[in-house]
């Protein structure tokens, strides 16, 4: 007779049931769940989707991306600590890499992990290793603009005569990168001078895509960005590269800078061995084979390892030197805040 | 409970100290926050006022004229709070790139959140009482000037109630304004934070948005006090003489049918589009699925929990008045105020500062979801409680049942159906929440609103649309609810997101 | 059962004394009416003793037992065994009729034969039919809603039933008949009931006893004849009930006014007020022809008909105003020429209050 009670009670016992069953998934989903492997990983999620299964499946572990960007991920480790869950750390460009280096949170690389990849892209403690590399190019809109038009160097975009031509990405890790080689090449001044030209010029916009689509649709004359969006545009269907060109700077200038993805281990990881193995495959022969046949298009530092032939081979380009370990990437988020592109 | 809704302003207020005042001046006087101050105020003042004509101008089209069909106008006119303001961004920007700026992000905007206004003046236009019409006719008055001398000022706190919303929700908008390139504090945060995690000019900047939106809620506060006092009789008896649009019907019709076109029509169009032909279109069921596991079990982990800690809230807002428990109540509130983007960044220092066992836990993560979206929740449980009389407590009492079997007998049972209806907006809110997500999300958790996120951001828009219309689906119900004006959700004041 | 005793109690909310300095015995079985306008304090004196507020001074005692005063840590509600009634809506609306009964009866007795058993009891009690077990709170009118509230509070047989105002929120009709019904169920289960009320009808109608409330104090309780025909004061007289109060002066049993010589109910002598019920002022319409009128002249002013009777105001040629009710059969219209003189006997007061 007191029916209505009892239902309530049915519904507190579903509602409870609920949160349960709600915790125990996500620890089934690996929420509370101890995988094998974690990587910070900061590289483009896609690209690691596609290789981190062919490591697991060699290796038998099992491995948990968490994905975010150069800057945000390399900070947020150094917040962490020595409590940091993360084992790996992946990064798109070397200034992140830095500021875990400098917080002394990397541990050492084993010899094998750095065997195939030349020195100039490892530093000298061997606290992390490049295993990929990106050129800065400019790209410029076939239809408004030729190959006679484009600047000798990056630095010229912060003059008047490209007011609203030029659109790049401040926001995104890569351009952030570009600077900090502008920095270590050029020094504070000139950077910071030429962060104000390119802040009063510049179209800003969202990312790196962003950038290729406004100047293919010359909504800009031209843009800076990568090398390998372009690329991969090509290969994909063209829709976003087909009224646009690369413009590569050469000359060891600043914007023929090459960009370097590292990989690192955490000193307070737990799963070392793991690592380990994770990285000394990620630089190995199968693995920068695969990356470079993936859609990615980014230059294998293992020089076994070969991108298609329509990317401009790796070696016409003229790079400027840079240690890689020396990029300051705190620096130049202030110096980008200053100059109110932040 | 209080406490926990209050870390978020403990966390700017005591960075504001650390950071110092002259340090802080040098973060706020410069060109970049001037432009952030001025894209903010802009285009907040250019969308509220553009909501607030369409959705007056829209509600009294279909509450108050002979349009044909205003059963179904009235769905559809609300069906665009069914697509999160930064899918239908996306659907904008997918379609043709040129959209985007200032420009973009009015239309976009105003588009997606005139329903936060519609729905309010008709809900107060069904409650007028026609009589007052009638007299101000009988007194010589004609139907256009009634309208403007009797029925206008009586949906003024309607109106500014239901624009003050659109601020409040415009001011943490973020996916939408990122997609649309154009930037305000919210946005401008979310990129210091992929710079820096945790710098110093991402929390200047989040003072600066507090204060906005302190502003705005304390309008909207002061509002919800003179509301009381406007309120009429609910039900009235009769409905209104339908004004007889005569040579105007067409114009109307197609003013109507404009709207519904690009509200919902261009996100459908676009969605359908990417699905079918987009060059990325892909299917990952795998994944698809992944995500929307995740998403329901967050969600349904957050309804419960807020739901939950709604009950001590309205408790003792209801039952034990005072200024203590207004001001837990207020302060929830308050909290709520602060867009996702504070509340993420807030919940990341706190817990690695204090509490470093939770950090990138779902745990953390639903907490963040108690903050942002209690106040939902104590709207709704606090309507079910007022009408839940005190004497049957006092009944219960006299016939020997102690405080905790009363309230097991009598108190739970009466607010179950307010439990739930709470428990379902919270849930839905979860389900398309983006910015706390996307901040607090445990490794390896991906939801329906990242996934979009992610490939919406790298203009994989093909890849971003199944979760679009994922997000959509789930967002259908919570429409279908807020829809029936007699809804709980709409008889109270309805917080911002 | 038990009687109730109430003895001294006070309560304030903050300035203002709610109940102050309240003796009153209810005596087991009896059904008392606490009388008096809204504010006066009869609320908080029946809220005090279900045990829902605590006194601050005085004592309470169910037969032998202090529930609440005298040093004694007050007995919290739930085990005072009080029966509640009270006003509208206070059946609970998630429990259908079998269930609100039930409600107070233990844990076992609710899932059995037993409480199946006491709630068709209490149906019967309180005269409402079997099959309303099932019915939902919203299914029932007012009156039936208030029958159930009584069976549900008479259900595990309470040592006293309070009712707070529960026909307040009848209809006129429906008022009656379930006062009635309530009045006959409390009598045939003989327990102890404390109604509270502002309406002098329903309390002089139902109580055995009735105690008058004014600004917190209990100014008289007597049963309810006395209290009509020999209120404390003035005031009591025109709060029980419509009256006629005029100045006079009194020799022992006799006392003269604008109505002429009135019989008193006690000799006094001197200025008194003198209190007459409008039922006690005969209206004497046009007297045959020639015969003499008897009593003293005035005009009708008004006239209110309420069918089975009709109440007259008349302005007396020397100026006073008076009220007088009459049968409905035979009226006069105003602008009539009538005679009024007093019937019985009448309850003078001097001035300063006590006869």
């Amino acid at each position: 007779m007191t029916t209505s009670p009892r239902r309530a009670t049915t519904r507190a016992s579903v509602a409870l049931a609920a949160t349960l069953l709600t915790a125990s998934t996500l620890s089934g989903c690996g929420v509370f769940g101890s995988p094998d492997l974690v990587i910070y990983n900061a590289q483009h999620e896609q690209l690691l989707d596609e290789i981190v299964p062919l490591f697991e499946e060699e290796s038998g572990l099992d491995v948990e991306l968490r994905s975010g960007k150069d800057l945000e991920m390399a900070n947020q480790i150094v917040e962490e600590g020595g409590d940091s869950p993360a084992d790996v750390f992946l990064t798109e460009n070397s200034p992140a890499m830095s500021i875990v280096d400098n917080a002394g949170l990397f541990a050492e690389l084993p010899e094998s992990a750095t065997a195939t990849i030349p020195e100039q892209y490892v530093p000298a403690d061997r606290t992390w290793t490049g295993f990929l590399a990106r050129s800065t190019v400019a790209m410029y809109n076939t239809d408004t603009m030729t190959e006679a038009d484009m600047p000798a160097s990056i630095l010229d975009f912060a003059d008047p005569e490209w007011q609203g031509r030029v659109a790049f990405s401040p926001t995104g890790a890569d351009f952030q990168a570009i600077v900090s080689a502008v920095l270590e090449l050029e020094g504070e001044e000139a950077t910071a001078e030429w962060l104000a030209g390119l802040e009063a010029n510049g179209v800003i916009v969202q990312n790196n895509l962003v950038v290729m689509q406004s100047v293919d649709s010359g909504e800009v004359d031209a843009g800076i960005a990568y090398h390998y969006y372009w690329y991969r545009d090509r290969q994909e269907n063209g829709e976003d590269s087909d009224t646009s060109a690369l413009h590569f700077f050469g000359d060891q200038d600043p914007g023929a800078f090459l960009s370097i993805s590292g990989a690192g281990i955490l000193d307070s990881s737990e799963n070392k061995p793991a690592a380990e193995e994770f990285v000394t495959w990620l630089t190995g022969t199968e693995a920068q084979q695969a990356m470079a046949e993936s859609y990615a298009l980014e230059y294998p530092l293992n020089p076994d390892a070969s991108l298609a032939p329509e990317v401009k081979p790796f070696d016409e380009l003229e790079p400027p030197a840079v240690d890689v370990a020396s990029l300051n990437g705190p620096q130049v988020t202030e110096l980008m805040t200053e100059a109110g592109l932040l | 409970m209080a406490v926990l809704a209050l870390v978020p302003l403990f966390y700017v207020a005591a960075y504001v100290v650390v950071i110092g005042p002259v340090d802080l001046w040098h973060l706020l006087a410069r060109p970049r926050i001037a432009e952030l101050l001025r894209n903010t105020i802009t285009l907040a003042t250019a969308c509220m006022a553009a909501t607030a004509a369409l959705g007056v101008a829209l509600a009294v089209l279909v509450e108050r004229t002979d349009l044909p069909g205003r059963r179904l106008w009235h769905g559809l006119l609300v069906a665009p709070l069914a697509v999160p303001a930064f899918v239908n961004g996306y659907a904008w920007v997918s379609l043709d790139r040129s959209i985007h700026g200032f420009a973009g992000a009015f239309t976009v905007v105003t588009l997606s959140y005139y329903p936060l206004v519609y729905l309010p003046v008709v809900a107060m236009l069904r409650r007028l009482d026609p009589a007052l019409e009638e007299s101000a006719w009988s007194l010589g008055h004609s139907r256009t000037r009634t309208f403007r001398t009797v029925v206008l000022p009586q949906l003024r706190p309607a109106v500014l109630g239901g624009a003050l919303l659109v601020g409040l929700h415009l001011l943490a908008e973020f996916g939408a304004l990122s997609l649309l390139r154009f930037p305000t504090f919210t946005t401008a945060i979310y990129d210091q934070y992929g710079s820096t995690f945790n710098g110093a000019a991402a929390t200047a900047m989040a003072v600066v948005l507090v204060l906005l939106c302190l502003v705005l809620l304390l309008g909207e506060l002061r509002l919800r006090g003179d509301r009381r006092y406007a309120r009429l009789g609910r039900g009235a008896a009769r409905s209104a003489v339908p004004l007889a649009l005569g040579p105007w019907r067409l114009p109307a019709f197609a003013a109507a049918g404009t709207v519904v076109a690009l509200a919902i029509g261009v996100p459908a169009y676009s969605l359908l589009r990417w699905l079918a032909v987009g060059t990325s279109t892909e299917f990952p069921l795998a994944e698809l699925t992944e995500a929307l596991v995740a998403t329901v079990l967050l969600a349904l982990a957050g309804a419960v929990v807020t739901t939950l800690a709604a009950i001590p809230v309205v408790w003792l807002a209801v039952r034990h008045r005072g200024w203590a428990s207004t001001v837990i109540e207020r302060s929830t509130y308050v909290a709520n105020a602060l867009p996702g983007i504070v509340v993420g960044l807030a919940l990341v220092v706190a817990s690695l500062r204090l509490v470093p066992g939770v950090y990138q836990t779902a745990a953390l993560l639903v907490a963040a979801y108690v903050i942002l979206f209690l106040p939902r929740a104590v709207v709704t449980v606090r309507a079910g409680l007022e009408q839940a009389p005190i004497v049957l407590d006092d009944v219960a009492h006299s016939l020997g049942t102690g405080p905790l079997a009363t309230a097991r007998r009598v108190t739970l049972p009466l607010i179950a159906p307010s439990l739930g209806a709470g428990a379902a907006l919270v849930f839905l809110a979860i389900s398309t929440e983006l910015t706390a997500t996307l901040m607090l999300s445990p490794i390896g958790t991906s939801t329906l609103a990242t996934e979009f996120w992610s490939a919406s951001s790298e203009l994989r828009y093909g890849a971003a649309a199944p979760y679009a219309l994922l997000l959509v689906l789930v967002s259908i119900p919570a429409t279908v609810l807020l829809m029936r004006t007699d809804s709980p959700a709409n008889q109270t004041e309805r917080v911002p997101a | 059962m038990s009687s109730v005793s109430i003895t001294g109690v006070t309560k304030s909310f903050g300035a203002t004394r709610a109940v102050d300095d309240v003796t009153l015995h209810v005596p087991h079985g009896s059904f008392t009416a606490v009388l008096g306008p809204s504010g006066c304090g009869k609320t908080t004196l029946l809220r005090l003793i279900a045990g829902f507020l605590a006194p601050e001074s005085g004592s309470i005692a169910f037969g032998d037992t202090v529930v609440a005063g005298d040093g004694v840590r007050p007995v919290a509600p739930q085990a005072r065994r009080v029966g509640y009634v009270p006003q509208e809506g206070a059946l609970f609306p998630h429990l259908d009729v079998a269930a609100n009964i039930a409600f107070g009866l233990p844990r076992e007795a609710r899932s059995s034969g037993a409480g199946h058993d006491r709630v068709g009891e209490m149906l019967d009690l309180v005269e409402l039919p079997a099959d309303f077990r099932d019915r939902r709170p919203d299914e029932l009118s007012g009156g039936q809603q208030q029958r159930v509230a009584l069976a549900r509070s008479l259900a595990p047989q309470p040592a006293v039933v309070l009712l707070d105002e529960p026909f307040s929120s009848l209809d006129a009709s429906l008022r009656d008949s379930t006062s009635r019904a309530v009045r006959r169920a409390l009598e045939a289960t003989n327990t102890t009931a404390l109604l509270v009320t502002h309406d002098q009808n329903e309390a002089l109608s139902l109580a055995d006893q009735v105690a008058v409330m004014r600004a917190g104090r209990l100014v008289q309780s007597a049963p309810p004849s006395e209290v009509y025909l020999s209120p404390t004061d003035p005031q009591v007289a025109e709060f029980v009930g419509r009256a006629v109060v005029l100045p006079g002066t009194a020799t022992d049993a006799r006392a003269t006014c604008a109505l002429g010589e009135v019989v008193l109910t006690e000799p006094t002598t001197g200025p008194v007020a003198l209190m007459i019920r409008p039922e006690q002022v005969f209206v004497d319409l046009a007297p045959a022809e020639g015969a003499k009128a008897i009593g003293v002249r005035g005009t009708v002013e008004e006239v209110s008909y309420y069918g089975h009777d009709c109440a007259v105001q008349v302005r007396l040629d020397e100026g006073t105003s008076v009220l007088a009710r009459m049968a409905g059969v035979r009226h006069p219209g105003p602008g009539d020429t009538v005679h009024l003189r007093v019937t019985g006997l009448v309850r003078a007061y001097h001035p300063a209050g006590a006869p």
